[in-house]
């Protein structure tokens, strides 16, 4: 049995080693290289929009987050002695602050855009 | 020779240089091609499943650790998609169902003396009869040389299973050559 398996074996080797490989058609290359290179275009976007989301979330944590609980704190207890509307030029401190947000983003996103090899 | 060509593609690849990855398409399509065609029998779909290997292995390049053979990786990533898209596609096989007992059959001596063109074709009639992952772990194994250690890495599946299946092919594959042989005598 091991001997009929033995040589069931180098059969099946030998016959193996006959067989041709498979050429791909002509263009075939071409044709993958060019998915591959839209697939890394998407790729780029894809980390360019994680790196954009990232920035976004820090700068909510640290910008937007204590800038509203200050304000929402200012409303809750009127007599605080300072004003958001004085120091925001007679804006909506809310508009100030999405607006203060907004810019930091597109000033990162410029930045993000010029200096990452991406 | 072998693998610092891979290590210097890979490297280029992951640095940004997208272009570097036709050394890589250029040096291995051929082998995953050749390992899908036995698979697929048209042509156009092996191209489009080979493509699709190719697209998997650039976008998940950045997790090769290089910690394993670049080959057995590929291979691994060449049989979870082929499996897929058979699937995806509906691509049917007729095969010979796998819980019947098999008889211990050798190949016949009169499939033996024919010509290697006949045998050639006695062979790849009878892979068709095979379902898709036994085409790919006995082509693996007999035509791209992969080790059995290395075929268990690619399939996740145990070494002794791995054993196992490739002598339930090589039987299956002898019963079924001998049958294509005794019915083109008559």
């Amino acid at each position: 049995m091991k001997k009929d398996n033995d040589l069931q074996d180098k059969f099946l080797t030998d016959l193996f080693e006959q067989m041709l490989p498979e050429i791909p058609s002509a263009g075939f290359q071409d044709s993958l290289m060019s998915k591959i290179q839209k697939a890394a275009l998407r790729e780029k976007r894809k980390i360019r929009w994680k790196n954009f989301g990232q920035m976004a979330a820090a700068v909510a944590g640290i910008v937007l987050i204590p800038c509203l609980a200050l304000y929402v704190y200012a409303l809750w207890a009127p007599d605080v002695t300072f004003s958001f509307s004085r120091i925001y030029w007679n804006f909506n401190p809310i508009i100030a602050v999405a607006g203060f947000a907004v810019l930091v983003l597109l000033i990162g996103d410029l930045l993000f855009r010029k200096y990452s090899r991406f | 020779m072998k693998n610092v060509s891979d290590h210097f593609y890979i490297q280029r690849v992951k640095a940004g240089d997208v272009q570097a990855f036709s050394g890589i398409v250029q040096k291995y399509q051929s082998m995953v091609l050749t390992v899908v065609m036995k698979i697929v029998e048209n042509r156009e779909d092996a191209e489009d499943i080979t493509q699709e290997v190719f697209i998997k292995v650039f976008k998940s390049l950045e997790q090769f650790k290089e910690e394993s053979e670049f080959s057995t990786w590929l291979y691994r990533i060449a049989y979870n998609t082929t499996l897929s898209e058979l699937r995806k596609r509906k691509i049917c096989f007729t095969t010979i169902e796998d819980h019947l007992p098999l008889a211990e059959e050798a190949i016949n001596e009169d499939v033996e003396a024919c010509e290697t063109e006949e045998k050639l074709r006695y062979l790849d009639q009878a892979l068709h009869t095979l379902p898709p992952d036994e085409i790919f772990l006995i082509t693996l194994y007999y035509r791209e040389k992969q080790s059995v250690d290395d075929i268990s890495k690619i399939s996740a599946l145990s070494v002794s299973n791995v054993k196992v299946k490739l002598h339930r092919i090589r039987k299956k594959l002898a019963l079924e050559m001998n049958k294509l042989m005794q019915d083109e005598k008559r």
